[in-house]
């Protein structure tokens, strides 16, 4: 009995809380329409992308690694705030496209998931314990 | 372990060894479908180990294949088997269900309990035989 379930686990609860700290900053800057330089240039919301690590030898999972941290493509917002001092000649201003709604259910997603990995090494722990009193 | 054949019903530390081995194995498998809960086309991993300790403790003769031109009669490898279920019903072709998976880890967990238990009563009963 090795300690690879661990492992497994620990890269899940990684990966989840990347998913987290990505999908806070999407929230953070639901409403962010310059960047850090200043400039006019909405933020863009943030994908993660998982892909799973495999073992050669048994054929099964090892874990989970974030792959890559894109930006979501769509089309911004657009609305129409004549007033606004980032309103463009016809007073439309650029939000960025990030949906509360979804960010919302993504974080759900990655909590269940972290919760889930945290019962996978809780189980093993007791199984580990159980193994060493034969 | 691995080519040495599993004692028939005469000795229970044998296949209690055996079957704890393929829960362990299980339990990897469960632990990585769990991880990879949010990873696009994943596949759900299964372990079976059940089908081979059956046929150990259950068969009267064993027949051996030493050679590729001979006639496999059951399952020839002492070693569980990984399956992967293609099948699957969601967007992302994921195959992974949260809950069944936690079922099956706790089932697992649990099993692998018991069995542990059985092992060292198993042990404890022939330190019983030897101090008389």
């Amino acid at each position: 009995m090795d300690m690879d379930i661990l492992n497994t686990a620990g890269s899940a609860l990684i990966s989840e809380r990347l998913r987290m700290d990505v999908i806070a900053s999407n929230l953070a800057n639901a409403n962010t329409t310059h960047d850090s330089k200043g400039a006019n240039n909405p933020y863009q919301r943030k994908i993660v992308q998982f892909e799973t690590i495999y073992d050669q030898k048994t054929g099964l999972s090892k874990g989970v690694n974030v792959a890559s941290v894109t930006e979501d493509g769509s089309p911004l917002k657009r609305v129409y705030e004549p007033g606004h001092p980032d309103a463009d000649e016809q007073g439309y201003v650029d939000y960025p496209n990030v949906s509360i709604e979804r960010e919302m259910v993504d974080m759900v997603t990655a909590k269940t998931a972290y919760e889930a990995n945290i019962k996978t090494i809780q189980v093993f722990k007791s199984m580990f314990n159980s193994a060493l009193e034969i | 372990m691995e080519n040495q054949p599993i004692n028939r019903l005469g000795n229970p530390i044998e296949s209690i060894g055996f079957a704890l081995q393929g829960l362990e194995m299980r339990s990897k498998a469960i632990a990585g479908n769990i991880a990879n809960v949010n990873t696009p086309g994943y596949k759900r991993k299964v372990v079976n180990f059940e089908d081979i300790l059956q046929d150990k403790t259950f068969k009267d003769v064993e027949m051996r294949s030493t050679d590729s031109s001979h006639i496999i009669t059951g399952t020839d490898s002492n070693k569980p088997i990984v399956i992967s279920e293609e099948q699957s019903f969601n967007v992302d072709s994921n195959s992974i269900d949260i809950d069944k998976e936690m079922v099956e880890l706790s089932k697992t967990g649990l099993r692998f309990k018991a069995l542990s238990a059985l092992a060292k009563k198993q042990f404890d009963q022939m330190k019983g035989i030897i101090r008389g």
